[in-house]
């Protein structure tokens, strides 16, 4: 599984100046207090990976990669540990601007909200492609990418709301009032729907003909 | 043993159906899949991959049941080269250097010297030549014992082809190594196969030993009346026109008065095609 991590880490590569544009222009939008963006940014980290799918099958990298010593199981395991990777990063992200916009006395945040924000955002960062990949292993490129592009219309348009709204920011405060129950409930959710997702995509693409 | 053993191995989609194929390719050998567009070739080999799930049949290499650990001992070489575009030498060499437990990246290194493949250049501006030895290279850098190749020789110049077709006649100079390669170009195949076996409209009509086939089937030219006379299991596929038949014939069904010439496969081939029709 290593080389097929490293695989979407070269890939990535390939696209370094759009996600780096992608990072500043999210942690900015963070650092001048509007937190509410940061967990809704996990989702397009995650979009890039999942974009790899199309670049794949174009390149004909599905049908190659079965050729060589990895069963299904392993391709689809892996996608999935990337897409986990993606959202641990995209906390990570959070979690540092949160701590500069504090430290820099642009916002004042509980312990309690910054737990919240943190678990929000790893729980975006993997829900959103935790839905797709199973629709994306069970279909051909063209499909995925019309999902990928009405998710990602859907997600602008959240990303949005969110922003000139301050809903999330708002919706957030709400949630820390249980915060002590609510980052745990969320995780068991995202753990839950991660597990249910990874297994119908393995069944899916163990049938599939490529 | 055999390198590669599959029985009764079908696959039905729309419109086409891949019809209880069953072949052996003993190991040591080189076989030669040889068919139309369309015929099943890729399908045949996409499921030897696993790439394809058979409706039914049983297929196995090195006598054994297929699985993911084994492909460490073949080489593949599909008709679309699978590397992502954006990837030089060095990042393919890495992930290959992770994927194969066998992977000799000394091998790799010198096969990208012996091709001149542009060492910082994305595959992706790579010629379709280029794009093809780097399959080539790969499939021969981690020590395969098999090399499966689907159409590995189409859509290049005549002078690539040459080079691939001595790549391929060095790697069965081990004598436990053993080839599988579809084309329909039928005259890259005759010069190194050791085996042929025609698939058409999914359904393997023909598979022989190349020197059998050579020695057993000849062109006559004769004409319909003649042709009436002789046993019709003696005649492979005809050509008529206004001067007499061109056809071909079993040796050994024919009398021994009738003038016969050598074939070559392409000839059998086609004439084999064209009497279905």
């Amino acid at each position: 599984m290593k080389a097929l991590l490293l695989k979407e880490l070269l890939m990535i590569r390939q696209r370094y100046i759009t996600l780096t544009m992608f990072i500043i222009m999210f942690c900015g939008y963070g650092l001048s207090g509007n937190f509410g963006v940061l967990p809704m940014a996990s989702a397009f980290y995650g979009m890039f990976l999942f974009g790899h799918l199309n670049y794949d099958e174009q390149s004909k990298w599905q049908a190659y990669s079965i050729a060589m010593p990895y069963g299904r199981k392993t391709i689809v395991s892996s996608k999935y540990v990337a897409m986990l990777i993606s959202a641990l990063f995209s906390t990570v992200l959070t979690d540092v601007t949160l701590a500069i916009a504090v430290a820099a006395g642009k916002a004042e945040i509980s312990a309690e909200l910054f737990v919240v924000y943190t678990v929000t955002s790893l729980v975006i960062g993997l829900v959103y492609p935790l839905f797709l990949l199973p629709i994306a292993f069970k279909f051909n490129a063209e499909h995925s990418r019309m999902v990928m592009i009405l998710v990602s219309c859907v997600m602008g348009g959240l990303l949005g709301v969110c922003a000139s709204s301050n809903f999330t920011t708002k919706a957030l405060a709400k949630f820390s009032e249980y915060s002590n129950i609510l980052p745990l409930i969320l995780l068991a959710v995202a753990v839950v729907l991660f597990a249910l997702s990874w297994f119908a995509s393995v069944k899916i693409y163990e049938k599939r003909d490529l | 043993m055999n390198a590669i053993e599959i029985k009764n191995l079908t696959k039905s989609y729309k419109g086409f159906t891949l019809d209880n194929v069953s072949l052996n390719l003993p190991q040591g050998c080189i076989m030669g899949l040889i068919g139309e567009n369309g015929a099943g070739k890729s399908t045949t080999i996409k499921m030897i991959l696993d790439i394809v799930h058979p409706d039914g049949g049983d297929i196995r290499i090195f006598g054994e049941e297929r699985s993911a650990v084994q492909k460490n001992d073949i080489g593949v070489v599909l008709d679309e080269v699978g590397i992502p575009e954006s990837f030089t030498i060095k990042d393919i060499n890495a992930i290959m250097k992770h994927s194969f437990t066998n992977w000799n990246e000394k091998t790799f290194s010198d096969y990208m010297t012996k091709f001149r493949l542009p060492e910082k250049k994305a595959f992706k501006t790579f010629s379709k030549g280029m794009k093809m030895k780097m399959g080539i290279a790969i499939a021969l850098s981690h020590d395969a014992k098999l090399l499966i190749l689907d159409e590995p020789t189409s859509g290049l110049d005549p002078v690539v082809r040459d080079e691939i077709v001595e790549i391929l006649n060095d790697f069965t100079r081990d004598e436990s190594h053993s080839i599988l390669i579809s084309s329909h170009i039928v005259s890259d195949l005759e010069k190194i196969c050791d085996y042929i076996a025609f698939l058409h409209n999914g359904k393997l009509i023909l598979i022989e030993e190349k020197d059998r086939l050579l020695e057993q089937f000849c062109f006559i030219n004769t004409t319909e009346d003649m042709l009436r006379e002789l046993d019709k299991s003696a005649i492979i596929g005809k050509k008529s026109n206004k001067f007499g038949v061109e056809a071909i014939a079993d040796r050994d069904k024919i009398p021994h008065t009738f003038d016969t010439h050598p074939i070559t496969i392409e000839e059998l081939f086609l004439f084999m095609v064209k009497e279905d029709k």
